[in-house]
């Protein structure tokens, strides 16, 4: 998968040294991470710290990663790992249900808001989720249709070229100019 | 069309070329805006497949992340493991070198060889005499010795002219307060046995 081979590219130049992809890979995980993380820990405060503390483990163990496994199964475990630890440390009782044996990426789309965030950040996120889906349905077809097959069926480039009949370069083209589109009407939201 | 924006979308997805990632991510290093730009592409995925982390709308989380690494970064550069060799001969030869200057200052006022030392000789407020021990050579080879274990080959300059301190007097001067402390210092029984590997 391509977004697996991404990421293997992005860990290697980690593990020559270039700290601005492990940046990347933060940025792109953080999101799953903290909620996976908010899911045993619950304390907003306390998640982003054990979050932030899964993924300095993450980037100290990586000298080690040989790539067995996709990195985000790998930081998915770490995540889990550390939040546990954490609990066991603060003496607090894990969560009834084990999300060990939860498929990292079904979580990802079962994932819900936790009840433990704060009233201002869950307001901002309906407002995101809002904008982003308003400007979705305001897309051209064909933009539309390969943004959703990338950011919710998953499927790489080659598989949506396929799936749309056209080459490459132009689902690369078509995702981009949603995703443009898309954080025309976001961005003013953020700022 | 943004051509940089166009290739950050393709690298979220990991279909950027190994080329094209490479001077993208020189780029995102000293480019907060594009860096930023990511971090929307990110969020608008995440907020399509409900997956948004409230706590992470405001960029601070990953750039407290970014700074720890690059603490991280900062500590294996200063690593305790391969610096404390280097950090152990440096303190060692800064302790003999200062054993030996102050050795030094003291012994250009005094005597050496066993002889009677009045210090108060010129100075009726400083009521203090001692004895210079004896032999010379035991505390230079001392602090040779001690040289040694800082890394200083025991021909080295630094311990001819340690052992060149202990020669004989040169003139008595008034007497201060450091040097009476700094002679009473030397009145040391035999230094340890130097403890060989």
């Amino acid at each position: 998968m391509a977004d697996e081979s991404g990421d293997w590219d992005l860990v290697q130049r980690v593990q020559g040294g270039d700290k601005a992809a492990f940046d990347v890979l933060v940025l792109k995980y953080q999101h799953k991470i903290v909620n996976l993380v908010m899911r045993y820990v619950q304390d907003p405060v306390e998640s982003l710290d054990v979050a932030q503390e899964a993924f300095i483990k993450a980037y100290r163990a990586l000298p080690s990663f040989r790539g067995d496994s996709a990195f985000y199964t790998w930081l998915y475990r770490i995540a889990i790992n550390t939040a546990k630890n954490y609990l066991v440390a603060r003496k607090r009782r894990p969560l009834d249900y084990d999300l060990d044996l939860q498929d990292p990426q079904q979580y990802d789309m079962d994932s819900r808001l936790s009840d433990a965030e704060t009233p201002e950040g869950h307001v901002l996120g309906e407002e995101i989720r809002l904008v982003v889906s308003d400007a979705i349905e305001g897309l051209p077809k064909d933009l539309r249709t390969a943004i959703v097959l990338r950011e919710i069926e998953g499927m790489s480039y080659e598989e949506i070229a396929r799936e749309m009949d056209c080459p490459v370069g132009t689902v690369r083209s078509r995702i981009f100019r949603a995703r443009d589109a898309i954080d025309k009407l976001l961005r003013p939201l953020l700022d | 069309m943004d051509k940089v924006k166009q290739q950050i979308s393709a690298c979220l997805d990991g279909e950027l070329s190994s080329g094209e990632t490479q001077l993208l991510l020189k780029r995102l290093e000293r480019d907060v805006e594009h860096r930023d730009t990511l971090a929307r592409y990110v969020l608008l995925g995440e907020a399509m497949r409900d997956g948004l982390a409230p706590a992470c709308l405001d960029g601070s989380f990953a750039d407290s992340v970014a700074s720890r690494v690059s603490g991280e970064l900062r500590s294996a550069l200063t690593s305790p493991v391969w610096a404390g060799k280097f950090r152990r001969i440096l303190v060692g030869s800064g302790v003999a070198a200062a054993v030996a200057l102050l050795a030094i200052a003291s012994m250009q006022n005094v005597v050496l060889e066993g002889t009677q030392v009045d210090l108060n000789a010129d100075n009726e407020a400083a009521p203090i005499s001692y004895t210079v021990p004896e032999p010379p050579a035991q505390v230079s080879s001392y602090m040779v010795g001690s040289g040694r274990q800082a890394g200083m080959a025991r021909n080295s300059s630094w311990a001819r002219v340690v052992a060149a301190g202990f020669v004989k007097q040169v003139e008595v001067m008034e007497p201060v307060e450091i040097q009476k402390d700094a002679a009473a210092s030397l009145a040391v029984e035999s230094p340890p046995p130097e403890k060989r590997p």
